[in-house]
């Protein structure tokens, strides 16, 4: 594959108008036949209901359960987490609206709402627990939540508040009467307002997705470790979407509880929780769109048991949702909206660019960074065996070393992902020791990963949104970001997923995925790694003009020498964990112990082109 | 003389070319490197030379077409992959086994034996798991499989990656050496001042193609070619 990436020169640094740029934000188009199919299709499926009765009763659940698969979009498709519990909000919202409906007297529409709501305090205090553990630890936990609540909660529930209204049988005993309002007297009234609720839930969720929020949760469920370096509280994140989906599948319970006008703790049982996950997995579950469809599976499958050439499924339908699930999971993991090509994205919009606003405090007597007496252990072995430097405003810092020296060690301890055994991490005077790396980064340090990576699943343009909403930088942040998105030549590849980029744009990527956070101290871990020796002059060189430009101060670890001559001022080398030895790069490449623990043959690099350096400046 | 030869090779992901026509040839007892811009097609040319991707053209030892991976690796062609390819949660010695694997266990003792004589350090690392060394002692594990192995080829990819200058000194010696015990090597490097200064050939890939072959010494040839691949630097 040819590149088409530009490697911005060194006079196309200004930000200026670039008006070839405009064209390129369009985006492609499709057909707008295409386009509409789904509509068209889908409005033609909501009228059915319309039809009768029963029909109107089928309707409403498949609404129901587009309304479950929906809080499992939020949940599982952008957070990543996935639950086997959503029955537990599902029944807590059914048994919420009878208590608030029947006992303290609210209208049915406004108890549904209200014990929705309500939902809240106890989803925080069950999810944020829960969400310490990730993937398949945190399906299991939900499963056991789940379990629970099926055999102790809802059942307890039911008893209680059925022998209030009286004593009646054994099995009676545990159904409740729920109410409907009175003007949804008919199923088919029913419908018409439970579709309207249902399609504008949709409609918000997918403005949700599109929104700075959705894009964050797709961050955090692709990559937390560099969610969290860009200032993503990878946690909050979470949490806030584990109770939203929360809230959205207690809206369907009460729906449920209303539209049947009785609930038995036998409609909340694990398999209904596993019905549910998989009419979300099979209609697409990273998509609005999809949950449409996975309502329309799971309410619309029983009842084409009913008719005759597919009656021998009866009661067999687990077997249908579990082959159908095994069979999408294999062919297609983004479900039937996936398979119809439903859940497209639109490609960003992005203002007029506006280079940010550089952060500098100008006091220059206080170092930027400032490390005292470090010290990184893991189990018994010192990684980082105190270790003290300072990095003042705009000065440009690397760090060498062996391998095995503490380089990486060192880098995490100042970005927040390990926390020292003992010392000070001082950022600007401040201590930051204890802080999390989000709380870091928003504080202005930045940093990349030895790794070239960068979210995959969302665009070039909005991997850097993402990155510069957490960044603090409000609503000049999509000019900024256009603007970083010339600067660093990736304009004609905004609407690109970043797998598809050559490698050398990928590293950049990295890097403006750090930049856009807006940092003021950038630690970069192995830059060029990787990199053809082209590329990474065009990296140091950019690096160099942007250090200018956004006032930026920088420490790098790097193993290739010409790197380091050509972007450090000042060198520092780890041995075993400790610094042996600190200078400019000429002062470091004469140093017989730096040559023999760490350069070899490769002194005379660093001297003639850290040499090279020292003049031009 | 033992020689392994590429011809007409073709690589192709999905419908991205990334080997086009390419001949090669390694010669036993001489280092031949690919050199190029991230994304020209080296490690594609590595992958089909060993066969572990699917590739037009032919592959041939002292003549002899072979395709198969195993088959390949059987007769000596042995491929060191970007990112060494170990296991990072099995042992050094566990490791090292597997540059053996298939071979009776009498012989795999022998051959772990001689690296060891060859790396004292291999056999102090037995027990450790390869994912707590650092990156250079990484790379002597994996050159010690490569040992293991019995190569008459040796096609090493980016082997220097992430090596401190010291370490990337200590693995070249032992470049060296292979090719004086009489291996035929097939390098792909980054630095592209390290490959100069030990290859007796070299092929600059361009787009999948070869843009230019011969001795490094005459290089000044193939000007454009080292002005946009090796940039600022000599």
């Amino acid at each position: 594959m040819i590149s088409r990436r530009r490697h911005p020169g060194p006079e196309g640094g200004s930000g200026g108008a670039d008006p070839e740029v405009a064209s390129v934000r369009e985006g492609p188009r499709r057909p707008p036949l295409r386009r509409l199919a789904p509509a068209v299709l889908l409005g033609g499926l909501a009228l059915v209901p319309f039809t009768g009765e029963y029909p109107a009763l089928i309707g409403s659940l498949a609404v129901v359960f587009a309304l479950v698969a929906l809080s499992f979009v939020i949940l599982t498709g952008w957070a990543g987490d996935v639950t086997l519990g959503q029955v537990v909000p599902y029944g807590l919202g059914a048994y919420g609206t009878y208590v608030l409906s029947d006992r303290v007297g609210l209208p049915v529409a406004l108890a549904v709402v209200v014990a929705a709501v309500a939902t809240v305090p106890l989803l925080v205090v069950i999810g944020t627990p829960a969400l310490r553990l990730r993937g398949l630890d945190l399906a299991i936990a939900t499963f056991a939540l789940a379990l629970v609540f099926q055999v102790l909660a809802f059942p307890a529930f039911s008893r209680s508040l059925a022998a209030r209204s009286g004593g009646l049988t054994d099995f009676s005993s545990l159904v409740v009467q729920v109410g409907r309002p009175s003007v949804l007297h008919t199923n088919r009234a029913f419908y018409a307002a439970a579709l309207v609720i249902g399609l504008i839930l949709v409609v918000a969720v997918a403005a949700l997705g599109r929104s700075p929020f959705g894009r964050t949760l797709r961050a955090v469920r692709d990559d937390p470790v560099r969610a969290a370096a860009v200032g993503i509280g990878v946690g909050r994140h979470r949490l806030a979407a584990f109770v939203l989906s929360g809230v959205i599948a207690a809206f369907a319970g009460g729906m449920v509880a209303s539209l049947r006008q009785a609930i038995t703790p036998a409609t909340f049982n694990i398999f209904e929780s596993l019905n549910f996950l998989a009419f979300a997995v099979i209609g697409g579950v990273a998509s609005p769109i999809g949950a449409i469809l996975g309502g329309v599976v799971g309410a619309g499958l029983p009842e084409l048991t009913r008719v005759d050439p597919f009656r021998f499924l009866q009661g067999h339908l687990v077997l249908v949702y579990g082959g159908a699930l095994v069979l999408l999971l294999a062919v297609r993991p983004d479900g039937l909206a996936g398979l119809l090509g439903w859940d497209r994205r639109r490609p960003a919009a992005l203002p007029e660019p506006a280079p940010p606003v550089p952060r500098l405090t100008g006091e220059g007597d206080v170092a930027l960074l400032d490390v005292e007496d470090v010290v990184v252990s893991y189990g018994g072995v010192r990684a980082v065996d105190v270790v003290s430097f300072a990095v003042h405003e705009g000065e440009a810092v690397a760090v060498i070393g062996p391998n095995g020296a503490g380089k990486s060690s060192l880098f995490d301890a100042l970005s927040g992902f390990v926390r020292p055994s003992a010392g000070v991490v001082r950022l600007d005077g401040r201590d930051v020791t204890r802080l999390r790396p989000e709380r870091r980064a928003h504080d202005g340090l930045g940093r990349t990963f030895q790794t070239a990576r960068a979210f995959p699943d969302l665009t070039v343009a909005e991997n850097l949104l993402a990155a510069a909403h957490a960044g603090g930088e409000g609503r000049r942040s999509p000019a900024a970001v256009h603007w970083l998105l010339r600067r660093l030549g990736l304009a004609d590849r905004a609407d690109d997923r970043p797998g598809t980029l050559p490698f050398g744009a990928l590293r950049i990527l990295e890097v403006g995925l750090a930049l856009a956070a807006h940092p003021r101290l950038l630690l970069l871990d192995e830059p060029t790694a990787g990199m053809g020796a082209a590329d990474a002059d065009a990296l140091c060189d950019l690096l160099d003009e942007l250090r200018a430009e956004l006032g930026l101060t920088v420490l790098l670890v790097e193993h290739d020498m010409a790197v380091v001559g050509r972007l450090a001022e000042r060198v520092i080398v780890l041995d075993q964990g400790g610094v042996l030895a600190e200078g400019t790069p000429a002062e470091i490449a004469g140093d017989p112990a730096v040559i023999a623990a760490y350069l070899g043959t490769s002194a005379h690099l660093l001297e003639e082109i850290g040499g090279d350096r020292a003049r031009r400046s | 003389m033992t020689v392994l030869e590429g011809r007409e090779l073709s690589v192709a992901y999905g419908g991205v070319q990334a080997v086009v026509d390419l001949s090669v040839r390694i010669e036993a007892g001489r280092i031949t490197a690919l050199l190029g811009p991230n994304g020209a097609g080296k490690t594609s040319v590595l992958r089909a030379m060993s066969g572990l991707v699917p590739h037009g053209g032919t592959v041939s030892v002292d003549g002899l077409v072979v395709s198969d991976p195993a088959v390949l690796r059987s007769v000596g062609v042995i491929h060191v992959p970007q990112g060494r390819g170990l296991f990072r949660r099995l042992t050094v010695g566990q490791n090292l086994a597997l540059g053996a694997y298939g071979r009776p266990s009498a012989d795999v003792r022998r051959a772990l034996a001689d690296v060891e004589g060859r790396f004292p350090q291999l056999g102090r690392w037995t027990a450790r798991p390869v994912g707590s060394l650092s990156g250079g002692e990484q790379a002597i594990v994996a050159l010690g499989r490569l040992l293991v192995g019995r190569p008459r080829f040796a096609l090493l990819d980016e082997i220097s990656l992430g090596l401190a200058p010291v370490a990337v000194d200590r693995v070249y010696d032992e470049v060296l050496r292979l090719r004086d015990s009489g291996v035929g090597v097939l390098l792909v490097e980054q630095y592209a001042a390290r490959a100069l200064a030990v290859a007796d050939e070299i092929v600059a890939l361009q787009r999948g193609t070869v843009a230019w072959s011969g001795p490094p010494a005459e290089l000044g040839g193939a000007e454009q070619f080292m002005k946009d691949y090796l940039g600022a630097r000599r």
